[in-house]
């Protein structure tokens, strides 16, 4: 019980300190707020009636507000974080204590998505009713399995980041491998849903993890049916599995191969 | 009974190199070039319980590694470690529980936090029931002298002050062994003497073990009983400090400023290093030939003096004088 406390009170500190960070975090509103205004104009000027791909214009403001909501307030900075504990040495002090070093960067970085998840979720739906109105298509009952849906997207979002971040111990710069996820999965579902790719990109795009990050919470908010449920949650489910043993594994294997710079 | 016992510990890194220019690099894209670096080699080291020990040498030589592999963040490339009866390599979490550690130059607290939350923090990670953190915060706070600061964000307080938040945190959960990677450096000498005298009492109160890097010839003399010297990777001194200070450590630098230009006669134990005849002179001192105050009455005797300073050698002349006497042995 008390091995689980400590990951516990680690999430609790790190939100004590997200909440330290007032500026930062207006700044984000304001940025989140602006991006939305840019793409939804945007859609605006593609959008002249009907739907596009089964999304009305205002599933697709709904859509963009939900997977910006999940990159700007469920997103981590965990591979920067890695990066610079890495070159500054001061990794030494997160591996010489009685911690796994991987959970203890995940409750420490649940402590800033818990803050965001909250203070960014009232912003979306306030910017959501404020530009478009409310989403007609959205069911309440289904809101459970949607918030399971992005708590995996978080998951999965925070593993793969942490996968990127760990090759830093072994490799100098790893800046190449985050841009290609980052690019990846803002192609295949933070920008665009995965119907609007062509048919053959879709399949691929389907079978791939990028897309459950973003696509398949977001798709599950605007447009939810129980079918789809049953299609995207054991994926994502899957996909996250497939990620936390990934980055275990792969702990594993960098541990031993660990530069820490200043010694 | 032994605290840290290593047998032939090496560990070497594997470095990218590139020669210089434009040229190279664009080779080096192809057909990248890496070296083999030695950090650590053949150590061989037992420490027992209770000591203070000093590990000194210049930068580069490997001490923080060598730390490092104590504490089982870094893996050996070979050889033996054990620390109080474990393997870092293997227990490095069981280890953690028993060892604390300080690295001077970086911090182990949350910067926009008071230090109280990093100490709950620290608890749970040890592991520390609430009863008992409170006790322990109250018994380090008083010890280190921390109620004054100990609800103010870490990053409003003074170096001196973070640093004794940094060792008390250290110590939160009454390690057995504790590694000291340059916990004075960047201190001024009233609280560099105010950390050493707080070492020094918690190792004779609780009989910690001691591992003590640092670039301050004072730390060691005031601190430590042993001193390591290591030097690319390989240990080329290990004495007890009394010996060392005989040798090395007994001298002392004194600065000694003049109203006027001023030559100053010689006398037993004292060297003149710079400034023979003018405003502004150093002086080297053997304090066991001729004790410091004999040296500023001798001076001030002189009648023009306005100012002196008196310093340790830099470490680096030490462990140069060190190696020159092992060259002259062999």
């Amino acid at each position: 019980m008390r091995k689980m406390r400590k990951y516990l009170v680690i999430t609790r500190v790190s939100l004590s300190n997200a909440v330290a960070y007032r500026a930062s975090a207006l700044s984000r509103f304001c940025f989140y707020s602006l991006f939305i205004y840019i793409f939804m104009s945007l859609w605006r000027a593609i959008y002249r009636e009907g739907s596009v791909h089964g999304y009305s214009y205002v599933q697709i403001v709904w859509y963009l507000i939900m997977t910006e909501f999940i990159g700007f307030a469920c997103g981590t900075s965990i591979y920067n974080t890695m990066n610079d504990e890495v070159k500054s040495g001061s990794i030494a002090y997160q591996l010489g204590r009685p911690t796994h070093y991987v959970f203890y960067q995940f409750a420490n970085s649940m402590g800033q998505v818990l803050l965001n998840l909250v203070s960014f979720g009232l912003l979306a739906v306030a910017l959501g009713y404020v530009f478009v109105g409310p989403l007609t298509t959205f069911s309440w009952a289904g809101l459970p399995l949607v918030a399971l849906s992005v708590v995996l997207s978080i998951v999965l979002n925070f593993f793969v980041l942490m996968l990127i971040g760990l090759s830093a111990f072994v490799m100098e710069d790893n800046f190449a491998m985050y841009l290609i996820y980052q690019k990846t999965a803002f192609m295949l579902g933070m920008f665009l849903p995965v119907e609007f790719l062509p048919e053959g990109m879709q399949a691929v795009a389907k079978s791939l993890p990028f897309s459950y990050v973003y696509w398949a919470p977001a798709k599950l908010f605007v447009d939810f049916s129980p079918a789809l449920c049953l299609e995207l949650i054991p994926r994502q489910a899957m996909w996250a599995f497939c990620a936390v043993v990934a980055t275990l594994v792969s702990y594993r294997f960098c541990i031993r191969r660990l530069q820490v710079n200043g010694g | 009974m032994t605290a840290i016992e290593t047998n032939n510990l090496n560990k070497t890194f594997r470095t990218r190199v590139k020669s210089e220019g434009l040229r190279a690099s664009f080779r080096a894209l192809v057909r990248p070039e890496w070296t083999e670096v030695r950090a650590v080699r053949d150590v061989n080291m037992r420490i027992e319980k209770g000591e203070i020990v000093a590990f000194i040498g210049p930068n580069g030589a490997g001490k923080s590694t060598f730390i490092k592999m104590l504490c089982g963040i870094l893996h050996p490339t070979s050889g033996d470690i054990s620390v109080l009866g474990m393997s870092p390599v293997r227990e490095r979490r069981k280890l953690a529980m028993s060892i604390g550690t300080v690295f001077g130059q970086k911090s182990q607290l949350w910067l926009h936090l008071p230090a109280l939350d990093s100490f709950t923090l620290l608890a749970a990670i040890y592991e520390i029931s609430d009863a008992e953190r409170k006790r322990r915060v109250d018994e380090l706070s008083e010890i280190f002298g921390l109620s004054e600061f100990l609800k103010t964000p870490v990053r409003k307080l003074s170096l001196g002050q973070r640093i004794r938040c940094e060792v008390a945190a250290s110590l939160l959960h009454n390690p057995e062994l504790l590694f000291l990677d340059e916990p004075t450096i960047g201190l001024d000498v009233v609280v560099k003497q105010s950390i050493r005298e707080l070492i020094l009492r918690y190792n004779s109160e609780r009989g910690v073990t001691v591992f003590l890097t640092s670039h301050d010839p004072a730390d060691i003399e005031h601190l430590c009983r042993r001193a390591v010297v290591i030097d690319h990777g390989r240990v080329v001194l290990d004495s007890s400090v009394e010996e060392l200070r005989g040798g090395y450590l007994g001298t002392k630098m004194v600065e000694v400023s003049f109203s006027i230009p001023q030559s100053i006669p010689e006398f037993p134990g004292v060297e003149i290093i710079t400034g023979e005849g003018g405003m502004k002179s150093t002086i080297a001192v053997d304090t066991d030939v001729c004790p410091i105050g004999d040296v500023m009455e001798r001076l001030s005797g002189l009648g023009n003096v306005i100012d002196v300073t008196i310093s340790n050698p830099p470490m680096e002349d030490i462990i140069a004088a060190i190696f020159r006497d092992q060259e002259g042995a062999s």
